[in-house]
């Protein structure tokens, strides 16, 4: 039943929700995996009274003709009617629609799950994850306790080892080993994790229940990996946020920043162009005459924090909150990572269209310093 | 930040609880006599020439009848029975109100009170105006006047304790877990004051510093709620929320006492397994205690 949600006195010094957890406390989960005998891979969770169920099954299947060299992984999401009566019959699958869509953002990532294991031959055949995710109750906070359950389920998977064997026609064939516990596991360190914050007032929460969720105009779906590298960002809801906030949402803890700089070189305009990470966060400010810009960073493009700066809106060199304490200064990072971002500068408009890639930035790290 | 991940847990019986003497307990499909002498009420069917059970909960016998009292079940209003309940709907002459109840409970314009006089006639001016006082979505508390002969209720709110609800926590159980009392009204001592609906819906709020008689029951205080109450009223509702879990009766002694053993925990554990058990525990025991 929709009921209207008032939010008063929910004022920033506070720290206390309706059940006593902080703002940035989670309910305590229940995982559970291998509870479905005839899959691959399986995983329960229990977030509070929201519970999923994920099932996994590797078929060998023709890889996508674009990716001939990796496996794939196909996300199906059903609403049971058990979980709330709105998802009677068909109503269920505008929001399992949804839901898979996100997931597909989320894991199309290079670097979360190793696709080029599931491959057999390339062009051929390849393993193809069949991913299905069942809501069995709902209770807010579906997006998290779906990525966990898939993070359990990918971590229990075994897929079984298989053999090309030639024939004396020439055709190939698939032979799979009888032994059951002979069978591969994936790595599942860099599979992300998915953090809801939802909006309310003046503050955001994590893990928001349904009376929270019915309070918030709008939350921010941000997955995000053990080593802090972000694969998605996606706004859900209908309300506005405004880009000071979802910069404070995305820094929950802020890490210390590193920054490390790279000298322009001739074919860009006037200026020194820093590049720094935090976490696995990566951007690059230029400065122009004291005027300085935030040029690009590895969030989602679609990301509305991109557009803040987009602008060309200046940002002075000594705002803490921005560039972090530190003066900019030689460290080198250990891990960072770059995407392409179409850049739109003012005052730079040569960077515009540029690509990045890990070694030629990496060439322009060693040649500026 | 705080995320706690864990295995599940098989859910542990309480193995001291006392017998219950004299209680019948059936569950669906269950005979509970093949004497033939009996009649039937509700809960039951007859199968052959045994009458069978169709709900887990108590047989009640009155003389020569018959019937099964549901555990988990709607709220079956009586008269009498203080009611909390949200506005669904606006129409003429009357508000329908959700009362965990099979019908929509309806509430009659006739049976508010109005500023400006308690037996003022009703105009059509004050059906125009019937959005001012409760619109839809607002919590109010009230009191069966009367049943309907499908079954609906028919709430009135003619004494100033009743009325729309301001600021406060709303916490649903079972309606069966509701004991009967005197008052559903209470003013803990531990700072926060509470009403028992009957139909399951618990209310907990602020204690309003000066009891205003005048204002009548429409009047909310917006007035931001301090922390500490706020702490009192949270670890109240998780009592409840424990206390409901366990399916232990719900008045106002044993909420008190699940508060106090619950008092030297930090309220987002009392809701985790464990320390819910040790909290039930003791609350058990001093309930009995106190009875015996």
């Amino acid at each position: 039943m929709r009921f209207r949600g008032k939010v008063r006195g929910f004022t920033p010094s506070d720290d206390l929700r309706l059940d006593g957890r902080s703002c940035e406390d989670y309910r305590y989960v229940e995982v559970e995996t291998d509870v479905v005998s005839n899959t691959s891979g399986s995983a329960r969770v229990k977030l509070g009274h929201t519970d999923i169920l994920v099932g996994i099954k590797a078929e060998i299947g023709r890889p996508k003709l674009d990716r001939p060299d990796k496996g794939c992984l196909e996300f199906f999401v059903d609403c049971s009617a058990n979980a709330t009566p709105e998802f009677e019959g068909r109503g269920g699958e505008e929001l399992g629609t949804e839901i898979a869509n996100a997931l597909y953002r989320v894991y199309d990532n290079e670097r979360s799950v190793d696709l080029k294991s599931l491959c057999i031959t390339p062009m051929e055949h390849c393993w193809i994850l069949y991913i299905d995710v069942l809501l069995l109750q709902c209770d807010g906070n579906l997006f998290d306790a779906i990525s966990l359950a898939i993070k359990a389920a990918l971590f229990s998977t075994k897929i079984p080892k298989v053999q090309m064997m030639e024939d004396e026609e020439g055709t190939t064939e698939i032979e799979l080993s009888d032994d059951p516990f002979d069978c591969v596991r994936l790595n599942t360190e860099n599979v992300p994790c998915i953090v809801t914050l939802c909006k309310i007032g003046q503050r955001h929460v994590v893990d928001a229940t349904l009376q929270e969720k019915a309070c918030s105009v709008a939350s921010l779906l941000v997955s995000v990996t053990s080593k802090g590298t972000i694969t998605c960002v996606r706004k859900i809801g209908g309300g506005s946020l405004d880009p000071e906030s979802i910069y404070e949402m995305i820094e929950v803890r802020p890490p210390p920043l590193n920054w490390t700089q790279i000298l322009a070189s001739t074919d860009h305009a006037t200026g020194l162009a820093y590049l720094g990470s935090c976490g696995g966060t990566a951007g690059i400010a230029a400065t122009s005459q004291g005027h300085w810009s935030w040029l690009w960073s590895s969030l989602d493009s679609a990301c509305p924090l991109w557009h803040l700066w987009q602008s060309g809106t200046s940002l002075k060199s000594d705002e803490p909150t921005r560039l972090g304490a530190a003066p900019p200064s030689a460290i080198i990072p250990s891990e960072w990572w770059c995407r392409f971002v179409p850049l739109v500068a003012a005052d730079l408009h040569t960077w515009r269209g540029r690509l990045f890639q890990d070694s030629q930035l990496q060439e322009a790290v060693s040649f500026g310093i | 930040m705080a995320a706690d991940m864990r295995l599940p847990a098989p859910r542990k019986r309480s193995t001291n609880l006392p017998k219950e003497h004299g209680k019948h307990l059936v569950a669906p499909g269950d005979v509970i006599t093949t004497d033939s002498g009996f009649m039937r009420g509700h809960g039951t069917y007859m199968d052959d020439e045994k009458l069978v059970a169709s709900v887990a909960g108590v047989v009640e016998r009155v003389n020569k009848l018959i019937c099964v009292r549901p555990l988990k079940t709607r709220f079956n209003g009586e008269v009498g029975d203080v009611v909390v309940g949200r506005i669904t709907e606006v129409q003429q002459k009357r508000w329908k109100v959700e009362t965990n109840s099979r019908l929509d409970s309806v509430l009659l314009l006739s049976s508010v009170n109005l500023p400006g006089g308690e037996l003022r006639r009703r105009s059509s001016e004050d059906e125009l105006a019937m959005r001012e006082y409760l619109q839809e979505g607002d919590l109010i508390s009230a009191e069966v006047q009367s049943v309907f002969a499908d079954g609906a209720l028919s709430l009135h709110t003619r004494s100033l304790k009743y009325g729309k609800l301001g600021q406060g926590v709303l916490v649903q159980v079972s309606p069966s877990l509701i004991k009967r009392r005197k008052t559903h009204f209470h003013n803990l001592t531990c700072g926060a004051s509470i009403i028992l609906g009957n139909n399951g819906y618990v209310w907990i709020y602020p204690t309003p510093a000066e009891q205003n008689e005048e204002a009548g029951g429409f009047v909310t205080n917006t007035e931001p709620v301090p922390l500490s109450d706020r702490e009192v009223i949270s670890r109240l509702r998780n009592c409840i929320l424990a206390l409901s879990v366990h399916k232990m009766l719900l008045y106002d002694t044993s909420i008190l006492y699940c508060y106090e053993s619950a008092f030297h925990h930090q309220i987002k554990d009392i809701l985790k397994p464990e320390i819910m058990e040790e909290i039930i525990e003791e609350t058990r025991r001093r309930i009995l205690e106190q009875e015996g």
